[in-house]
């Protein structure tokens, strides 16, 4: 018996994983330490040694941020944006990259190259332009400016196309004998399976649009219209010396979305796996 | 071209045509249109009619302009720092990461989680943990002995070392986990085969491991040097490129010059010399990568 636990212990390496937990540790001190100091007193946040549990939960951090700041519009105009954008980026790439990985059509590679070379091009180059059509489309202030550029997305469709083409075509040529057509094929028989794909693309692409900044901050003006990433920063320049405050601002921001992690984790390794493989 | 052909090839335009529109409208056109807008004096107030063709003179404007030399010379400084650091950092991590450990999914998940942190909140972490005077990483320094502790954001010395430790810190967990499922690829008879053979650790490192990984390696070498060329809300959060111009970075200078100073033709001049320069980074890598990634295994 104790045998045994020492040879399980031994094929685990002890010292290698406490070095790899600290380390991991320090890696998640900082979002461990905000959230102990959002429910701390002013006075109370920078103890040395750092007290990681508080003496006192101490709730008037939050209160003040929902008090001087419109947070709730805040979060629900990111999660409406975030809806919309990963509703776009789904319908419209994984038409693209049904075309680009089951069928077969003059210029295909050609524009599929095209399509992936997009990828190197910043949004910073193209901003401004975008910015001055917005304003003639009077979309300035408006969430269709931030969720209109995602119709077009280079990395969703290579994503996509990498995972249809593993499907086996077997599938496809069955229910063309079945009389299916190229449109129910891709809805009915392709769609449903790809959906790990569509799950890992959809977590990718909620932690972007969650984390996107420069387009909320060109684009949006009035602060009840504005996205959690540009108004936690407005929070910031008004509490300069009140650190509980940014700290409850800042939990408030980053919980759900490390949450929404923590439960699909797996989705996000796959996703990353997916398109890191292929380098 | 046969009907059959012809009828196949309507189908296929179809499902692509909706991504086409959007490639032209958001891609296309912006492109055309911001490197038109270079070579104007255009600027936020003014009637698109007004605009005016100056010819070269945005970008010879960039010559002597300092904040601009100031955002090249700190993205290069930027990049030539971060960029080992963060990939040696990420293929250790990694190896470690793919032996037999305890607790290896709460490791990872505690590694990764800064990645998807949204970016201003993480940043506003940590100007607050390295405040100068108050910030818990500082009082750590001092009670180790430390009199002259850095001024972190607020020292135009430390202030590009800070933000560079920040987005190391909020980049790492995303290489690991590409290197990590680079690692799991590789067939184990490579190393018994090695073991047989009695080959060392570093050895089988050297000539099994590295020459496996490398086109993950090239991957994740070229994804972040374009990133760490875009620092942008990092800098803007934590120092707004200060102190003087110690972290002023190419895409926070774009976004001054278009949308603070409403300068649009000048904006558009730096946006497109720093769009020339990520392609000029990416095929020299591209070109580079014969030499050393090897693509059989």
């Amino acid at each position: 018996m104790v045998k045994n636990m020492y040879k399980r212990l031994k094929k685990k390496n002890i010292i290698l994983s406490i070095i790899l937990l600290l380390f991991s540790l320090m890696m998640a001190m900082p979002v461990f330490w905000m959230i102990s100091a959002a429910f701390k007193y002013e006075s109370e946040i920078f103890d040395f040694p750092i007290k990681w549990i508080p003496e006192y939960v101490y709730l008037d951090n939050f209160k003040t941020v929902f008090n001087d700041f419109p947070y709730v519009n805040w979060y629900i105009n990111t999660l409406i944006v975030t809806f919309f954008i990963v509703v776009a980026t789904l319908l419209v790439s994984s038409l693209a990259s049904y075309a680009f990985a089951r069928m077969d059509f003059t210029g295909k590679g050609t524009i599929f190259a095209i399509y992936i070379a997009t990828l190197m091009i910043p949004l910073e180059v193209r901003i401004i332009p975008q910015f001055i059509v917005f304003k003639e489309l009077n979309l300035i202030d408006t969430h269709a400016a931030l969720i209109l550029p995602w119709l077009f997305n280079g990395f969703a469709i290579f994503l996509l196309r990498q995972f249809f083409v593993s499907i086996p075509f077997e599938l496809s040529e069955a229910a063309k004998i079945d009389g299916c057509s190229e449109f129910r094929t891709f809805l009915q028989i392709i769609l449903p399976l790809a959906k790990p794909a569509l799950m890992s693309l959809t977590i990718i692409t909620f932690t972007w649009s969650w984390n996107s900044y420069m387009p909320p901050l060109i684009y949006i003006n009035s602060s009840t219209k504005q996205l959690i990433s540009v108004g936690i920063t407005t929070l910031r320049s008004q509490y300069v010396e009140n650190f509980g405050g940014q700290m409850a601002g800042a939990s408030l921001a980053l919980v759900p979305v490390i949450i929404v992690y923590l439960l699909a984790q797996k989705y996000f390794v796959e996703g990353v796996a997916l398109t890191g493989i292929k380098g | 071209m046969t009907k059959r052909r012809k009828k196949k090839n309507l189908t296929a335009y179809i499902f692509i045509l909706p991504s086409f529109i959007a490639f032209m409208a958001f891609m296309v056109f912006p492109m055309v249109f911001s490197f038109y807008l270079s070579f104007t004096d255009w600027n936020l107030f003014g009637k698109i009619a007004d605009m005016e063709f100056i010819n070269f003179d945005n970008y010879a404007k960039t010559l002597t302009d300092d904040y601009f030399k100031a955002a090249i010379t700190n993205n290069l400084m930027f990049t030539i720092i971060a960029i080992p650091i963060l990939i040696i950092l990420a293929i250790l991590i990694a190896i470690l990461l793919n032996k037999k450990i305890f607790l290896r999914g709460t490791i990872r998940a505690m590694i990764y989680m800064p990645y998807v942190a949204t970016i201003t909140a993480s940043a506003v972490i940590f100007t607050v943990l390295f405040h100068p005077e108050y910030g818990p990483i500082n009082t750590f320094l001092r009670s180790l002995g430390i009199v002259n502790v850095p001024g972190w954001t607020m020292s135009s010395k430390w202030a590009l070392i800070t933000v560079i430790l920040f987005w190391i810190w909020k980049q790492l967990g995303y290489s690991v986990v590409i290197f990590l499922s680079a690692l799991q690829g590789i067939s184990r008879s490579y190393y018994e085969a090695a073991d047989i053979d009695g080959a060392t650790a570093f050895k089988k490192f050297r000539y099994i491991t590295l020459p496996l990984i490398s086109p993950t390696t090239f991957f994740v070498l070229i994804t972040s040097v374009i990133a760490s060329f875009k620092v942008f809300a990092e800098v803007q959060v934590m120092t707004g490129g200060g102190p003087g111009t110690s972290t002023m970075t190419m895409v926070y200078h774009i976004y001054r010059t278009g949308f603070e100073y409403f300068d649009m033709g000048y904006a558009s001049a730096v946006a497109w010399i720093f769009f020339v320069l990520v392609l000029v980074v990416t095929v020299i890598q591209w070109i580079g990568q014969k030499k050393w990634v090897n693509y059989d295994a």
